[in-house]
């Protein structure tokens, strides 16, 4: 019996490190209204990995609980970030503290230089992947668009690189799409992966990531914000998908003119 | 003993000897939290609370996950 046609279309998984993971839609869990609308949302978006940030235990009597003590975070791999670090030692520090919290090595390197924008200092992810590289973890450095910070991550082994579209939580989409692709082709043969990090507001803006060629998307705000999160989560998945498929299908040419798609003999007159 | 404790200041009367780390969270009301424990800038791996001990004027940071994305 023949192979049903599905099975050419399959979209072969994403490898970070040593592991390959299924979803190419990597997910935050920040600003969710609820855990329930998190948990709902975090299953219907197919994600194998979320993020998570660090922080400070609030050691009043009658503090609220984190609503991830409260969802079972068990079938996800956890990547955590150092959101909220704007030097390299906090980051490194933070990075250590998260991997002690007994979830794996993998991490997101954010080192952030402006409070506006929550744009990276590209240098000291660097100095900072360097560190985390040598400490055995598997990093995922968040920076800008910039084809030569992402060739230096490369270098020096960082496992994916993360391009930002647009400023964090800003839904404005992929802003420079020639320099996400510059960055796609750059990292041709070179094994790492381009993330679109950071910026994504709506499917079709993570259908474009994918579609430019980027090997995944992580994305929070996107859903967290939207007024239905399942209903995102589900778009996003889709959109992830319809983007790696279509960008592999060889998509026809844009002409100025046009073509006609029926035939031109034998119209009535 | 007078810690500083995630950036606060914090006295804690009647600690039992020997303070260890164990001993801090457990005052804290933080055992069934997972946390992890940093001490005057070193992380104390939760296999060595037991023996970790804390004095006075010791900087800790204590720290969890929480949501977020970036």
């Amino acid at each position: 019996m023949s192979a049903p046609a599905s099975d050419s279309l399959a979209i072969p998984g994403l490898r970070l490190g040593s592991k390959v993971y299924a979803s190419r839609l990597l997910v935050g869990t920040g600003k969710y209204p609820s855990a329930e609308i998190a948990r709902q949302a975090l299953a219907e978006s197919g994600s194998d990995i979320v993020t998570l940030a660090v922080r400070r235990v609030n050691l009043k009597r009658d503090a609220e609980d984190s609503i991830w003590n409260q969802i079972d975070l068990s079938r996800f791999t956890l990547l955590p970030n150092t959101a909220g670090c704007y030097t390299v030692e906090e980051a490194v520090r933070t990075a250590l503290l998260a991997r002690e919290l007994g979830m794996g090595d993998l991490v997101k390197i954010e080192v952030i230089a402006d409070q506006k924008t929550l744009f990276p200092d590209n240098a000291a992810t660097i100095e900072a992947a360097k560190i985390l590289i040598k400490e055995g973890f598997t990093v995922l450095p968040y920076v800008t668009d910039d084809l030569v910070v992402c060739k230096k991550l490369a270098d020096i082994g960082c496992a994916a690189v993360m391009p930002l579209g647009a400023p964090i939580g800003s839904g404005l989409g992929i802003r420079n799409p020639v320099n996400i692709r510059l960055i796609v082709e750059a990292m041709e043969g070179t094994g790492v992966p381009v993330i679109v990090d950071a910026g994504v507001g709506t499917a079709s803006d993570a259908a474009k990531a994918m579609e430019l060629g980027c090997d995944g998307v992580l994305l929070n705000t996107a859903i967290a914000g939207a007024q239905n999160p399942v209903a995102m989560a589900r778009a996003m998945r889709l959109a992830v998908e319809a983007g790696y498929l279509a960008q592999r299908a060889g998509r026809i040419p844009m002409k100025l003119h046009a073509s006609a798609s029926s035939p031109i003999e034998g119209v009535i007159g | 003993m007078r810690l500083t404790i995630n950036g606060e200041e914090r006295e804690l009367a009647e600690v039992s000897q020997p303070f260890t780390v164990t001993a801090l969270i457990e005052a804290l009301e933080l055992a069934t939290v997972r946390v992890a424990v940093e001490l005057n800038r070193d992380i104390v791996r939760r296999a060595n609370w037991d023996e970790t001990l804390v004095n006075d004027g010791d900087t800790v940071e204590i720290v969890q996950f929480v949501g977020g994305g970036a």
